[in-house]
């Protein structure tokens, strides 16, 4: 039995790793944890309930509270949506309308990775689906037309991971619902910083290919303002269903999960109009989505019980009390924060390091004086770092089964992208105000 | 033990299945507030409260499923290096374990479940729907569940021998 919340903290933390560590479901490993918590801890009850009645109904109540919600219902939507997008032939439009505005670009069709995923972003709610739909054509597409494969797997990477960043984002949904944050609002937060960390990669881009001569084809493609008339054509599926999206948001018009019901409505109609769409795809699309949803919810789940007995046994305001009496300057503490999280990026996914650190996490830097709503896009990018860190960094499995090149090749070409990443998250924290720039200006949050 | 293989084939099946069902019935729902918003000018007034009973159902109902098709994520960085007769003994007690949790789970809320049901609890929304109906999917998913991890556990024991 332990009764200081510190020790009980870091005795939780070592079992915790090693249910995880032991390759034991990471929803089950959190719910384990938070079952040993309530056992070691010395908790009063009153003599007519066992321990075993109170974790029960902690652990029942939490799993029904924690996903009985309207806000977290659009998840299954936007994963579904995503789904549909990838069955349909919206890749091959993306890239045929993008290539004759590239062409007199320096670096030329080498951005196509990051203007596609930009816009794929735009209505794809994670990393690793704009990865795959975008790469799925683009990698073979520049290997066939002779462009540099490092920049190309490099800026695949780095820009698939704007699929968190550019909203619809499930990372947001998850965040908005366990923060209290206006998920709308965080969406919105997220455009300005997408396009900064976008147009950086944009500029190294243009940078590497005036150093490497070879990185791209001394042939250039020849483009007439016909043809670039003519590629609207392939952009608008993508551009109507961006307005459709997040114009309903911005515009006050719809909740987030009413934009994602109606992104669903839009990529079927698409699906029918470019007759990409019939039953089997339906069938596969929908039992690929809930999967993935399934696979989420319960990690959600667990980290929601978890944090039930984070609460209950006191470790939240034990530890947020411990790290404010270390006097930690506001950059200070963000600088130990984020290695603490590119520690955790290198193990988990995403979706579960946040919704693992966010209760105990959330109160010490609202503490500090940030704002919840730039934490949570701080946190984005974090998730997207942990996208492309080795050994567990799912956009980096998705292209390596997608280009077929080893991972250390693909770890070393996204090398620099990582690091543009870590600037534009130092230059966030420097000037917040490029996050709240949009939210102010909505019609209602 | 065929048949039982078959059987947690059939039964995760009809879970992602029944899954589907809610998840179209979510998008149609939310759909039909947005349509009666706009040009009815009148809300269905139950699209808030019951997406998240739709939601709740369709992920317990998808568990054994997802399960089944290896889709829940675990950390294998450690395991995966080690030889294969030991990795098989690692999956059987993480299974076992998973096993444990899910079974609680399924008899606590099924506890839940009659509490609700005994004492007439409805939801505090204009529809008063009564509780117990939107917790029974959540027994139902997780007995679901169990199966599919007895069915992993079966299969690995057999490898063994």
């Amino acid at each position: 039995m332990i009764a200081d919340p510190l020790t009980l903290t870091i005795v939780l933390l070592i079992v915790m790793f090693a249910f995880l560590l032991s390759s034991i479901w990471i929803g089950v490993s959190l719910m384990l944890t938070g079952i040993f918590g309530m056992l070691i801890f010395k908790v009063n009850l009153p003599p007519n309930i066992h321990i075993w009645d109170k974790i029960g109904d902690l652990l029942s109540s939490s799993l029904y509270d924690s996903l009985n919600s309207w806000s977290l219902a659009a998840l299954p939507m936007f994963i579904f949506m995503g789904e549909l997008l990838y069955k349909s032939s919206i890749s091959t439009r993306l890239l045929n309308g993008l290539i004759p505005w590239l062409t007199k670009v320096p670096g030329r069709l080498l951005h196509v990775n990051v203007a596609a995923c930009s816009l794929f972003a735009a209505v794809s709610g994670s990393s690793a689906a704009t990865t795959a739909t975008v790469g799925k054509i683009t990698l073979s597409e520049l290997k066939k037309r002779g462009y540099s494969k490092s920049l190309a797997i490099g800026s695949l990477a780095g820009s698939g991971t704007l699929g968190f960043l550019i909203p619809p984002s499930l990372i947001m949904i998850i965040y908005g619902v366990l923060s209290n944050v206006s998920i709308g609002q965080l969406f919105i937060a997220g455009i300005l910083p997408g396009i900064l960390l976008a147009s950086s990669y944009a500029l190294y881009i243009i940078f590497a290919a005036s150093i490497d001569k070879n990185a791209v084809p001394p042939q250039a493609e020849e483009v007439t303002w016909r043809m670039r008339l003519e590629s609207l054509k392939d952009l608008a599926p993508i551009f109507s269903l961006i307005i459709l999206v997040l114009g309903s948001i911005y515009a006050g018009f719809a909740t987030p999960t009413e934009a994602a019901a109606l992104g669903v409505l839009g990529s079927m109609l698409l699906g029918f109009y470019f007759k990409s769409l019939d039953f089997e795809v339906f069938k596969t699309a929908m039992l690929n989505s809930i999967k993935t949803t399934v696979m989420i919810s319960f990690i959600i789940a667990g980290a929601g019980f978890l944090s039930q007995v984070v609460g209950f046994l006191g470790i939240a305001r034990a530890l947020s009390e411990y790290i404010a009496s270390l006097g930690l300057s506001p950059y200070m503490l963000m600088f130990v924060v984020g290695i603490m999280y590119m520690i955790l990026g290198m193990m988990l996914d995403g979706i579960s390091m946040v919704v693992m650190t966010l209760p105990i996490v959330l109160p010490i830097v609202t503490a500090a004086g940030y704002d919840p709503l730039w934490f949570g896009i701080f946190l984005v990018l974090m998730v997207e770092l942990s996208q492309i860190t080795p050994p567990v960094g799912f956009s980096l499995f998705v292209i390596q089964s997608i280009s077929g090149e080893k991972i250390d090749y693909i770890l070393k070409a996204t090398f620099p992208f990582f690091v543009i990443m870590i600037l534009i998250v130092v230059v966030l924290t420097v000037f917040p105000e490029i996050t709240f720039y949009l939210p102010s200006k909505m019609v209602h949050g | 033990m065929k048949f039982f293989i078959k059987f947690e084939k059939g039964l995760s099946g009809l879970g992602a299945l029944l899954s589907s069902l809610f998840i179209i019935s979510l998008i149609l729902l939310i759909l039909t507030e947005i349509f009666s918003r706009t040009f009815l000018n009148k809300s269905t007034m139950i699209a808030d409260e019951y997406s998240g009973y739709f939601y709740l159902a369709s992920v317990f109902l998808g568990l054994g499923y997802t399960f089944s098709q290896k889709g829940h994520i675990r950390i294998n960085i450690l395991t995966s290096r080690l030889p294969k007769k030991i990795q098989n003994y690692f999956d059987i007690f993480a299974g076992t374990v998973t096993l444990g949790v899910i079974s609680f789970i399924l008899y606590r809320v099924t506890l839940m479940t009659m509490d609700s049901y005994n004492f007439d609890i409805l939801s505090e929304g204009v529809s008063e729907t009564p509780i117990y109906l939107t917790q029974i999917p959540m027994i139902i998913g997780s007995f679901i569940f169990v199966i599919s991890l007895m069915a992993f556990i079966a299969k690995r024991m057999k490898n063994d021998s």
